[in-house]
């Protein structure tokens, strides 16, 4: 066996056996598992006791002014019944989540006509109740009277259901059908992009589609992150401990610096992608009931594992070369800390990329190295990229790759018998040109 | 294996570490690198096992340059212990011998029986951090022969020992010399070095002060006087003598020079003077360091008051030429 890969399998076989690495491994599907579950339950709770409450918030129409037919014209272009079509497809054991966040739909409650105040404020299944004023033609003013305090947040969409009826009221008659269904459904919006030749392409503009698109990138963003941060910190924090005792100065009279680095990062790449595939295997079959709640462009599932390796190598090299310079661990995780940061910094701007994922940032971001890995998989989720793009993207990643690995090992070589002060940046500069 | 080093000088900073240093190690012998605390030691060594790069002299491995072969003959237990603290003892020395280049099989015996010879096979499956100082390097030392080396390359082995465990690995050391490993002991205790070694070098501020086998070194710094018990006691005045003092319950005779102390004691006997005892009188490496170390302590300092007395002098020429 090679002494490279000897390197590779004690790095793949120390890190594997680190009680972190186990915790996080088998112990995040379970707090996010955890933490899911809880979540229905609350949901279901919150809905059912919702149901049971069935609160009533009456309205006493002194002016006069409501027609049941408009209301019913309301509720019939008011559009909810495409959100419930949404629910349906979402996975039952989600669905309590997404009710409690959609509380129009969950939480709405029920309108009732009543004939005066007094009759409302007796009834003990009224929780408020909104008075017409005889003048409301001239005064435009309608009153609320709730049982509790703090009532606002709750009765919001009862207000909203309110207004549009009593609009509704007032113009029912005057419009005809087609008018007054234009007047009360949600417009259906076809959204357009053009590019520079004038080609033109149609996009999503559900935005529920687009929400669905934007899981992956999400996710992939989170996994990318934790992998990078649980793997290429443990690679650093080896490196530190191996500095800090001085087993460096052992292997080094036994293999290349290179050699080292090299087997290092692929034994610790080894073991984030172990990670990676435990949670996959433990996430199975709740990520096989979310797949048709996903979506994804074919071209995602070629890019994003290319992208998740070479981002893994640049990085891992990174913070085996900077894990080289501290005296102890805690002094390396300093310098970690900065190429983390630059790992995850396109999340920061994700307002930005999903605005215009074709715009001028996104595309600076998918062609700097540090960076393109995030950008160009949350980009092909979001929207077509260009080819070239990637194309570029990707050998500008390789290249600097190659340049990165053969600098770092220098660094490392350098860093590794540094002992005491530490060096300034025009130090490690010098150092590294002289090695 | 044969170790030549030729005119290597390092500097870090403004420091000279190794200052122009050159000395053989010759094969199947056990050489002391001897000196006080940053003399250079380290440096020597860690540019002989390639970690460093010289800024200029040359190092040759058995006439050749370091290369990927010799590297896996050579072995090399660092002054500040190198292992893996939370792994277990079998795995670590394991790991050791496979880099140098052993199969496991091979690796996996050997180990065995070192851990056997070294009284650690109890401990094989402990991890390290579990067990004493001492017996950590005990471990240390196994890996650093586990496999089987031409080249030992040893900083301050014996440190953290309890007398028992030196006695132990000192035989060990025999016994690998015996073998025809040649070792290299970098140490700044210096009875080690003249109980264990054969030749020694020794350096002082990056400058080699002492080279060569180590009974000529202590014979040629030692003073020309013979310790000496006999019947009846000698006095001034004999031939050959140039004065004799009392030294403990015997006398120390300082011969004059050009006298060698067999013919003196061959004269003795002729004499009629019953010997009880009669030795060589040795100067013992730290007294031949400290004397060393002295003078050249005293040429630096020499050197620097003149280096004072010439700026002086220039200060006063500037003085008198503005005047």
């Amino acid at each position: 066996m090679s002494k490279l890969l000897l390197v590779a399998r004690r790095e793949y076989m120390a890190t594997v056996k680190r009680k972190g690495f186990l915790i996080a491994t088998f112990g995040m599907p379970l707090i996010l598992g955890a933490l899911l579950g809880f979540m229905a339950v609350i949901g279901f709770f919150t809905a059912r006791s919702v149901q049971q409450s069935s609160r009533v918030v009456a309205i006493v129409d002194q002016a006069q002014i409501l027609k049941p037919e408009a209301r019913e014209e309301v509720t019939r272009s008011s559009g909810t019944q495409g959100l419930e079509e949404v629910l349906e497809q979402i996975p039952s054991f989600l669905r309590g989540v997404v009710e409690q966040q959609i509380d129009q739909v969950a939480q709405a409650p029920e309108l009732r006509l009543m004939d005066s105040p007094e009759a409302a404020r007796d009834d003990p299944s009224v929780d408020a109740y909104y008075v017409i004023p005889q003048d409301f033609l001239q005064e435009a003013r309608v009153e609320l009277y709730s049982r509790t305090s703090g009532v606002f947040d709750q009765d919001r969409p009862a207000w909203i259901t309110l207004q549009r009826w009593i609009r509704a009221s007032l113009l029912f008659g005057v419009l005809d059908d087609n008018t007054s269904r234009l007047m009360w459904s949600p417009l259906p919006l076809q959204a357009h992009s053009f590019g520079p030749q004038g080609q033109s392409e149609e996009e999503d503009s559900d935005l529920f589609k687009q929400v669905k698109g934007f899981v992956v990138p999400y996710l992939f963003t989170i996994i990318f992150f934790m992998a990078v941060m649980s793997s290429s910190g443990y690679l650093l924090q080896g490196v530190a401990e191996e500095k800090e005792n001085r087993v460096i100065e052992i292997l080094l009279s036994s293999v290349t610096s290179n050699e080292l680095l090299a087997g290092k990062v692929l034994g610790q790449c080894g073991a984030g992608l172990t990670q990676i595939a435990v949670w996959l295997l433990i996430a199975f079959i709740p990520a096989v009931s979310l797949l048709p709640f996903l979506e994804f462009r074919p071209v995602q599932f070629i890019t994003a594992p290319i992208y998740f390796i070479l981002g893994f190598l640049l990085f891992g090299t990174l913070m085996g070369a900077f894990g080289s310079l501290g005296n102890n661990v805690k002094e390396s995780q300093q310098w970690a800390m900065v190429w983390s940061f630059a790992a995850v910094s396109p999340f920061f701007a994700i307002a930005i990329l999903m605005q215009q994922p074709n715009g001028t940032l996104a595309q600076v971001l998918s062609f700097i190295p540090l960076t393109s890995p995030l950008t160009v998989v949350l980009r092909t989720s979001m929207t077509q990229v260009p080819a070239w793009e990637i194309i570029v993207s990707l050998l500008i990643l390789l290249l600097s790759l190659f340049l990165v690995v053969r600098l770092s090992a220098k660094l490392f070589r350098v860093g590794i018998l540094l002992y005491g002060k530490r060096p300034s940046l025009g130090e490690i500069f010098r150092w590294m040109r002289a090695a | 294996m044969h170790i030549s080093l030729h005119d290597i000088y390092k500097q870090f900073g403004d420091k000279m570490a190794v200052d122009g240093v050159s000395f053989e190690v010759q094969s199947g012998r056990l050489f002391g690198l001897l000196g006080p605390n940053g003399a250079g030691k380290t440096t020597l060594i860690r540019m002989l096992m390639d970690i460093l790069q010289p800024d200029s002299g040359r190092i040759l491995y058995d006439g050749r340059p370091l290369d990927v072969q010799l590297k896996d003959r050579i072995t090399y237990l660092p002054e500040e212990r190198g292992l893996y603290l939370k792994q277990k003892v079998r795995h670590v020395i394991e790991y050791f011998a496979r880099l140098k280049g052993l199969s496991k099989s091979d690796a996996r015996a050997r180990m065995e029986w070192y851990l056997g010879k070294l009284e650690m096979s109890a401990a094989a499956d402990q991890k390290v951090e579990e067990l004493s100082k001492g017996n950590q390097q005990k471990i240390q030392l196994i890996s650093v022969f586990v496999s089987a080396p031409d080249l030992v390359i040893l900083d301050e082995p014996f440190s953290g020992l309890d007398p028992l465990n030196v006695r132990l690995c000192k035989s060990l050391l025999a016994e690998e010399k015996e073998r025809g490993t040649t070792i290299l002991l970098s140490t700044h205790q210096m009875s080690q070095v003249e109980e264990l070694c054969d030749d020694l070098m020794m350096i002082s501020q990056g400058v080699r002060v002492l080279y060569g086998p180590v009974r000529e070194i202590i014979h040629q710094h030692s003073e020309p006087a013979v310790l000496i018990t006999c019947r009846p006691a000698l006095t001034n005045g004999l031939e050959g003598v140039e004065r004799i003092v009392d030294h403990n319950s015997r006398q120390k005779v300082f011969l004059r020079e050009g006298v060698k102390p067999s013919e003196f004691l061959g004269r003795l006997v002729r004499q009629g003077h019953e010997i009880e005892d009669f030795t060589r009188a040795l100067y013992s490496l730290e007294e031949i360091f400290v004397h060393v170390a002295r003078e050249a302590n005293l040429l630096a300092a020499k050197d620097r008051d003149l280096a004072q007395q010439a700026r002086g002098d220039l200060a006063q020429q500037a003085r008198e030429v503005t005047l």
